[in-house]
């Protein structure tokens, strides 16, 4: 339901029908509360004076895989990945366990955007370790906001590599706020 | 207040007081401005038509600890440890400064999570850091998207566990939880 600016009256003025249906009735249904159609949801701005209800999503992949590719891949456990609606902005945050079966050796998890907007995996949007012991594993994320992006339905999945020799990913984790 | 359908006006009707108060007075008083009593909270819907109030929550433990048992548990000093109303969703991040006595252990610190829904601590949410080089110290955060949960009160806290084997130490303990 669009918003159209309220009408200002003066002393004496008459409140037709067509008024209060465009100035009270529609203003009304476009507010956030006439807009709110579920739980655990949130409001921005969508463009001047029009808001949109956006939903967080968050998916898991706990299987532990390996990849000896120093390129970003699939493990054989595709993902995790989630689909969200956004706006220009999405806070996203990647979270893995990883070793490296070689001392000197480690390994990357990214992400990769397809739908509104296409993004190939790369090492400015992961997580990192690299060890002088072979088979030192940790768990941890990186959260980094996207600005701008495409409006619309994007998915966003994790990616693995090796530095070299062979990683192993396990506990994997996507998370995705939409603004 | 309770969100009600706006009346849908017809020509030459009068609007009466009760539809005044239940279409103009109720519905604003539904409005995010209405709804709103704290500073820097943040609106998210309670089902169709209904906002309410969420703000975020962060608690931390700077105490140095340790333990060398394999299973989750307290530190001497439990926590940290937040309590928050939530809906169906919570985003919520542990951080932590861990270390192990013995090369090739570790430690591991998870969100403990009780309350109207409850999720033991576990690697799935957690930190963890194993290094080949005795007290090596790592800073990490875990942050994730908890969901579904049933809404209501929760209670998020933080239990700890070494890895492999050796004595565990763990600083600098926090938990921050922004709920939906």
């Amino acid at each position: 339901m669009a918003w159209t600016s309220p009408t200002t009256v003066v002393g004496g003025d008459l409140v037709t029908a067509a008024l209060w249906n465009t100035g009270v009735r529609d203003n009304l249904n476009a507010t956030a509360v006439g807009t709110a159609s579920a739980a655990a949801r949130y409001f921005v701005a969508s463009a001047a004076r029009t808001m949109a209800e956006r939903v967080p999503s968050s998916n898991t992949v706990a299987t532990s895989q390996t990849t000896a590719s120093t390129t970003y891949v699939d493990l054989a456990t595709v993902g995790p990945a989630v689909t969200v609606t956004t706006g220009t902005k999405a806070w996203v945050t990647v979270t893995a366990f990883m070793s490296n079966n070689t001392a000197g050796s480690g390994c990357r998890t990214s992400w990769a955007m397809s739908g509104s907007n296409t993004v190939a995996a790369n090492d400015v949007n992961s997580i990192c370790i690299e060890s002088p012991n072979a088979n030192d594993g940790y768990r941890f994320s990186y959260t980094t906001m996207h600005d701008p992006i495409t409006a619309g339905s994007t998915t966003w999945t994790a990616k693995y590599r090796a530095i070299a020799n062979t990683g192993t990913f396990s506990d994997r984790v996507i998370a995705v706020i939409p603004f | 207040m309770a969100w009600n359908s706006p009346l849908t006006a017809v020509a030459n009707t009068t609007l009466t007081a009760p539809q005044w108060n239940l279409f103009i007075r109720d519905n604003l008083n539904a409005q995010g401005p209405g709804v709103a009593v704290t500073a820097a909270h943040w609106l998210v819907t309670t089902g169709l038509n209904s906002l309410i109030c969420r703000t975020a929550f962060i608690s931390i433990v700077s105490a140095s600890e340790t333990t060398p048992n394999l299973g989750f548990e307290d530190l001497d000093t439990p926590g940290p440890s937040v309590s928050v109303t939530c809906g169906d969703k919570a985003l919520v991040t542990i951080t932590a400064q861990i270390s192990n006595t013995t090369a090739g252990s570790g430690g591991r610190a998870a969100i403990d999570m009780s309350g109207a829904t409850v999720r033991e601590a576990a690697k799935l949410n957690s930190i963890s850091a194993r290094s080949g080089t005795a007290s090596d110290t790592f800073r990490l955060s875990w942050t994730s998207l908890y969901k579904p949960l049933n809404p209501g009160d929760h209670v998020f806290g933080a239990k700890y566990q070494a890895t492999v084997s050796g004595t565990a130490r763990f600083s600098d303990r926090v938990i921050a939880v922004l709920p939906f």
